[in-house]
């Protein structure tokens, strides 16, 4: 019974959005198949830009919002691949390579800006990627098309001035997920994507094992022993955001091929709203995080992606209401799953100052409880 | 800086060169048009490059076609004389852009390509 | 001049070079072609327009909850206070005060359930804040619709249900406040109501500030420990201040809309608590202090800068420029005080 109770609070997000998308599973009035296939679309698609989340929490540094960064890396790289008109895998191949040393630079002043925030790193890099999102735009309307020429009419605003806001990727779309595409039964599989998926994630199991990976372990457990145990702390975090960075750069690039087009000024924000909900979906907190809170995560907040608004537009008889309720799943995942960790901690602190007078047993239950 | 780390950034950075010197070459899109302005046999084709999938060419129309680097590429369509058409070319090296015109296409010889001018109208 | 070395240190140079850029843009005004009288009266305009939302957030600040990223919620009660008041056809002033008084009933039962909640996540108050606000919106996106709103000017035509996104005030109290008293200098209308409105809520902080319960809160903001060995119930002073500033946000924004003419509700008020947030840090707050003056010369300087730059900027280059600097100075300013070493309160 107790097993019972200290699983379902130690999972209590999970749960109460996985009742959520079973109740609106038969509302949607979508077919099981349907939803696989998409599933399995969405999974390859996304799945990368969750796992550029782990190594800042295993460092304690919380939900790195400033991702965002990253993604943006990526774009910059995807616009340079087809403005320079490269296309098919190699030009996934040229924007990674333009994405990895702006995303290592990124990454690195938003590790320093982290590092002066201590204790509200969440919302600073929050806020970071908004600075970050007027710092891209000054470079994409006007420093693009003025210091860097554009060469290609379809990437040119149509007065002439910077990128276009929407830009079609259609020279590199598929560039990952069509080189070996499986057919299993109704449902099409991006062999290679998947791959490139277990390669990161055999990496991150490595990466753990490593000293850097300790030492990251360590810092997130106590900042203050892992200093005088000789950590370089700063260092060490200003790598958990670099390493991130670059993930999040690569992961926008996989998310954007599979689109096919992109948002130039808005698109990389929606990465941080998404995999931020993902990650907290699955299970994980803003201390604790692994592969297998990412893979629950990403099929738990797709499935809801999918199914809330088309319940919601038919419990409302409204398509406007559906569309507000996926902003408001996804904001609220967030919001709750932060809200219930920090309560969680609340209490076990608490639990802690009076524990001396407490029994072990009614320490259990009231945590139990919360 | 000791050697084996020089040796490791060392080996990154020729890499990283080596990938992109040769993504770019690889991957460089080139216009190829595919000219059906010929009315005296006039027909809709549908063309298709490298097995990608098949791009509709009006009669009339003079429309193009992206082929990804200046290498061996093949074409396949049905000509206006009913015959199946399915050969390889290679682009022509150096140029910007290239034409193939559709009533030069013969069945059994592969088709002719001239490098040309890219298009600027759009 | 050491005394001026640590006036610049204490007042940061982000101010500084934010007050000159504005200082710069108002000398070039004219310069380039811009009607400077008509510019004033903007930046009037729009600073009555915002000041009180932006005096919303010091409660909180003084009470250690930091900075209210949650002010939305706020803002929502404000909303139901005037789609209220609309439903009922109430107009002019009767109409504002039962708006304001309605938007205080909500601003309290909000106030008092987020003050509950903060008061739980000690610690990540503002990144939760932040979402709270966001989910708070979006729920309220949903309940605009579905609400038996059903005055025919309110909801939208073709379907008779859902508030329209933008309602116009004109009928009820549109520039009620502004038009009061409102008189010209030299080409420079000045808002006089607006104004005198928001003195009255800067003067009702201030003096707020300094009652018993203000005292305390302010306590609790800079030493916990030290207020909760004095008696002092640290978490009735913080649930306190979130209703206050809850309660204002929601003022401010009937402030805003009376001013603006319009009330716009669904996914509106979802960004209104960043611009705020900024103005209160350049005008010299910090996270953990801010006080009247910060907020009047912030509201000021953010407000000049929103106002200057497009119509200086649209003179001599394109539009959008205007827009990446408010951007970068709004985003920058935040990052730049939440990076700041706070120093250690005595």
């Amino acid at each position: 019974m107790r097993n019972v109770k200290s699983f379902v609070a130690d999972n209590i997000v999970t749960l109460i959005f996985l009742t959520i998308t079973i109740i609106a599973i038969p509302f949607s009035g979508l077919s099981g198949s349907y939803i696989i296939s998409n599933l399995i679309d969405r999974f390859a698609r996304s799945s990368f830009l969750v796992f550029a989340l782990i190594l800042p929490i295993m460092a304690g540094m919380g939900i790195n919002f400033a991702m965002v960064l990253g993604a943006t890396a990526g774009q910059i790289g995807l616009i340079f691949a087809v403005d320079h008109n490269i296309m098919g895998t190699e030009g996934l191949i040229l924007a990674t390579l333009v994405g990895i040393p702006l995303s290592v630079g990124l990454g690195w002043f938003s590790g320093q800006v982290l590092n002066r925030a201590r204790g509200r790193e969440m919302v600073t890099g929050f806020i970071l990627g908004y600075f970050m999102d007027g710092i891209y735009q000054f470079f994409g309307l006007y420093i693009m098309g003025w210091l860097i020429p554009i060469r290609t009419a379809q990437v040119m605003q149509i007065d002439g001035g910077g990128v276009r806001n929407t830009l079609a990727l259609e020279s590199v779309r598929g560039g990952l997920d069509k080189i070996v595409s499986l057919k299993v039964g109704p449902f099409s599989i991006p062999v290679v994507t998947f791959a490139v998926i277990a390669v990161l994630c055999l990496f991150i199991i490595w990466f753990r094992r490593t000293k850097l990976g300790q030492d990251m372990r360590a810092i997130g457990q106590e900042q203050g022993i892992s200093h005088a145990a000789g950590i370089n702390v700063d260092r060490t975090r200003i790598l958990a955001i670099v390493i991130s960075t670059v993930l999040a750069c690569i992961g926008q690039i996989i998310y954007l091929q599979n689109l096919g087009n992109m948002f130039t000024y808005t698109s990389q924000r929606q990465a941080g709203y998404y995999a931020a909900a993902a990650i907290l979906v699955g299970g994980a907190t803003v201390s604790k995080a692994s592969i297998k809170n990412v893979f629950i995560g990403v099929f738990l907040v797709h499935a809801l992606y999918i199914t809330t608004p088309l319940a919601g537009k038919a419990l409302f008889k409204s398509a406007m209401v559906g569309q507000y309720m996926s902003d408001f799943i996804n904001y609220g995942i967030i919001a709750s799953a932060l809200v219930l960790h920090a309560w969680k901690n609340k209490r076990a602190a608490d639990l802690a100052r009076a524990g001396l007078r407490m029994s072990a047993e009614a320490q259990a239950a009231a945590g139990g409880v919360a | 800086m000791n050697l084996r780390s020089l040796v490791v950034k060392i080996t990154l950075a020729v890499v990283y060169l080596v990938l992109a010197v040769w993504a770019y070459g690889a991957g460089k899109g080139y216009p190829l048009y595919i000219d059906n302005t010929d009315l005296s046999k006039p027909t809709m084709l549908s063309v298709v490059i490298d097995g990608k999938s098949p791009v509709r060419v009006r009669e009339g129309a003079y429309t193009e076609i992206m082929v990804k680097g200046a290498r061996k590429h093949t074409i396949s369509l049905v000509l206006p004389s009913g015959a199946e058409y399915r050969e390889t070319f290679r682009f022509p090296a150096g140029a910007q852009a290239a034409e193939i015109r559709v009533p030069e296409l013969a069945p059994g010889s592969d088709p002719v390509v001239r490098p040309v001018l890219p298009r600027q109208d759009r | 001049m050491s005394s001026i070395k640590t006036f610049i240190a204490d007042f940061g140079w982000p101010r500084i070079i934010i007050a000159l850029f504005l200082l710069s843009l108002f000398v070039a005004a004219p310069i380039v072609g811009v009607d400077l009288g008509a510019s004033i009266g903007d930046v009037l305009n729009r600073f009555g327009q915002n000041a009180i939302m932006v005096l919303a957030l010091v409660p909180m600040v003084q009470s250690g909850c930091g900075l209210n990223f949650g002010l939305p919620i706020g803002i929502l009660a404000g909303l139901l206070g005037s789609t209220i008041t609309m439903q009922l056809g109430l107009t002019g002033l009767t109409g504002l005060l039962v708006a304001i008084l309605i938007t205080i009933v909500f601003g309290v039962i909000f106030g008092y359930l987020y003050g509950k909640l903060l008061n739980n996540v000690k610690g990540e108050e503002m990144t939760i804040a932040m979402y709270v606000g966001f989910s708070a919106v979006m729920l309220f996106s949903i309940l605009w619709l579905v609400l038996p709103f059903n005055k025919a000017d309110l909801v939208m035509g073709y379907a008779g249900e859902g508030l329209r996104r933008s309602i116009a005030l004109e009928d009820y109290w549109g520039k009620l406040l502004n038009n009061f008293g409102q008189f010209s200098i030299g080409g420079t209308p000045i808002p006089t109501g607006l104004l005198l409105f928001v003195g009255l809520c800067v003067f009702f902080v201030y003096v707020f500030m300094r009652t018993r319960t203000g005292t305390a809160m302010t306590a609790v903001g800079s030493n916990p420990d030290f207020a909760r060995a004095s008696g002092v119930s640290v978490e009735r002073m913080r649930t306190v201040s979130t209703v206050v500033s809850t309660v204002l946000g929601g003022i401010g924004i009937l402030a805003y809309q009376q001013s603006f003419g319009w009330v716009q509700v669904y996914d509106a008020p979802l960004f209104m608590a960043f611009p705020a947030v900024s103005a209160l840090l350049i005008g010299g707050a910090s996270v953990t202090k801010a006080s009247m003056v910060n907020v009047v010369l912030g509201t000021f300087l953010f407000q000049g800068i929103l106002t200057m730059t497009p119509s200086v900027i649209n003179n001599v280059l394109k539009n959008e420029l205007s827009e990446v600097i408010r951007i970068i100075v709004t985003n920058g300013m935040i990052i730049y005080a939440l990076t700041r070493k706070t120093k250690v309160a005595k």
